[in-house]
């Protein structure tokens, strides 16, 4: 067979193995994120930015994947808990998730 | 084959030679609820040791994404794989956590040294199962990590045919730092045909002697974790060297104190705590309860060994990443991962406070202590209690002066504009 030519039976031909689960960890990851950068003592604007920057593509993932209304809620939450105070009104209920 | 303990593992294991411990240990713990990939500590590795004409495609440190990538090209996929031929179905753990001897349980299945003995390669008998990179896994580290929709259309590593398209991943990843894990049992050293690695006793860091060298890869194929670069310029091995003239109090900045490696003070995501560790006669940790590595790892027992199953007692540890799910977590830091998470998802208070000492200061750590502050709220984590202390905690060095001092609700300063880069 070509060096080239893809083989969907050999898992370790591609960058992308096959994975136990499919499940989407991505709320997690953001809270866990906007957590960290809390106790660093980033206020939720440079958090937000963090997001923002597509260096940093883990956060920026998210923010391309689920709208800013998402990640703007979900950094009120995590700060309302923490007590920490942020500069936009905390929303409701989340975003829904846009269909894949 | 000599017989000796693994604490990791819970039991007595196989190893070609004799147990013989340093008389402080290298160890560090990296906090992955952290790492944003930035690549800083990186960096600061290769602008410092490998530079130079031989050493394109050697990075002694990395970070990879998780679980796309790796470096080289899939090396824990390959590794696990060739156990599980090995043990199909064997590598398993039971038996009650005891602490210190056995802090997760008990590993039934075969390490990489137990293998080797059953195992014979291609190339014929090993000391510790491995395989041989090939070049091309060494030479493009984190290719398509972060796009995992694949190379565009045309470009070499291009799988797209036609219409077809690799799908766009939707799910769950993270980054895994790593370095030289300065093993107790280094596979490395087992494997080495001439001898030319060894273990200093001073700090147990694991160096290839380059005179001795040949460079016949024996050290390659066998670490697990695959931290040996060959360099064809000299023709000889090459591996992280821990800083060695930091940690031995050499560098003018540390004053004589001993200084983390340069990776770990560059880490701008203060995901990095690097230290030395006392053992016992018996290979298990002195205890030293307020060293803050052995209280991460034996106390709070949020720091886990990564793929303790390999049989080599690494000594970096990871607070595993608290979003990946768990069947992922267990296979790479074994059955301590849930406890580990629960723990860290609502942190107590001595925790909280020693978290604060990630990063601080280039020097290492020896011993914190904690000066009690006023509760500053409760709240319910995860559905659990937490109250926050604004606590003060003080880190010493090796001589006990007074290196860090800091609260949990620390100030952040930022720098004017016009200092941005400066030093």
């Amino acid at each position: 067979m070509p060096k080239h030519e893809t083989d969907p039976d050999d898992p370790l031909e591609l960058c992308g193995v096959g994975l136990l689960t499919h499940e989407d960890t991505s709320e997690a990851m953001t809270e866990c994120f906007i957590e960290e950068f809390l106790r660093l003592g980033y206020d939720a604007e440079r958090l937000l930015a963090l997001f923002r920057n597509p260096f940093y593509t883990g956060v920026y993932m998210v923010l391309q994947d689920r709208g800013e209304a998402f990640v703007r809620h979900k950094i009120a939450e995590v700060f309302s808990r923490w007590h920490r105070p942020v500069p936009w009104a905390t929303a409701a209920s989340p975003p829904e998730k846009p269909a894949a | 084959m000599s017989t000796v303990f693994n604490w990791q593992l819970g039991r007595d294991m196989e190893y070609p030679y004799e147990a013989a411990y340093p008389d402080r240990q290298f160890a560090f713990v990296f906090n992955l609820n952290r790492c944003i990939g930035c690549q800083s500590c990186t960096m600061a590795c290769k602008s410092t040791w490998t530079f130079s004409k031989g050493q394109e495609a050697m990075w002694w440190n990395n970070v990879e994404t998780k679980p796309y990538g790796g470096y080289p090209h899939h090396w824990d996929v390959k590794i696990l794989d060739l156990l599980n031929q090995a043990n199909p179905g064997g590598q398993t753990w039971n038996g009650e956590p005891r602490p210190l001897k056995a802090p997760y349980g008990r590993f039934h299945g075969k390490t990489i040294f137990e293998v080797a003995k059953t195992h014979v390669s291609p190339e014929g008998a090993q000391r510790a199962l491995g395989y041989l990179p090939a070049d091309e896994d060494w030479a493009a580290p984190n290719r398509f990590e972060d796009n995992p929709a694949g190379a565009p259309p045309g470009s070499p590593g291009d799988y797209t045919r036609g219409d077809a398209r690799l799908p766009e991943h939707r799910t769950w990843f993270f980054y895994l730092a790593r370095l030289c894990n300065h093993c107790t049992y280094p596979a490395c050293l087992a494997a080495c045909p001439r001898n030319a690695i060894y273990k200093r006793p001073e700090d147990g860091i694991v160096l290839v002697d380059q005179e001795r060298c040949r460079g016949y890869r024996k050290c390659m194929e066998a670490c697990p974790y695959k931290k040996t670069h060959y360099r064809g310029t000299t023709r000889t091995t090459e591996k992280c060297i821990g800083c060695f003239p930091r940690v031995e109090g050499r560098d003018p900045q540390g004053r004589g104190l001993p200084m983390q490696t340069r990776c770990m003070a560059a880490c701008i995501g203060h995901i990095r705590l690097q230290g030395l560790v006392q053992f016992n006669p018996d290979g298990t940790w002195r205890e030293d309860r307020y060293n803050p590595l052995y209280y991460l790892v034996h106390i709070a027992q949020v720091a886990l060994p990564l793929y303790l199953q390999f049989g080599t007692e690494p000594n970096g540890y990871y607070i595993p990443p608290r979003w990946v799910p768990r069947p992922y977590l267990r296979q790479m830091f074994g059955p301590g991962v849930d406890a580990a998470i629960e723990k860290y998802l609502v942190p107590d208070r001595e925790l909280l406070a020693v978290l604060q000492l990630f990063g601080k200061d280039a020097r290492m750590c020896f011993r914190y202590e904690i000066r009690p502050g006023p509760k500053v709220f409760e709240t319910t984590l995860h559905g659990r209690k937490f109250e926050l202390y604004n606590d003060t905690i003080i880190g010493y060095g090796a001589d006990g002066t007074k290196i860090i001092e800091t609260t949990v609700e620390e100030p952040l300063h930022l720098r004017p504009e016009q200092h941005a880069n400066s030093i």
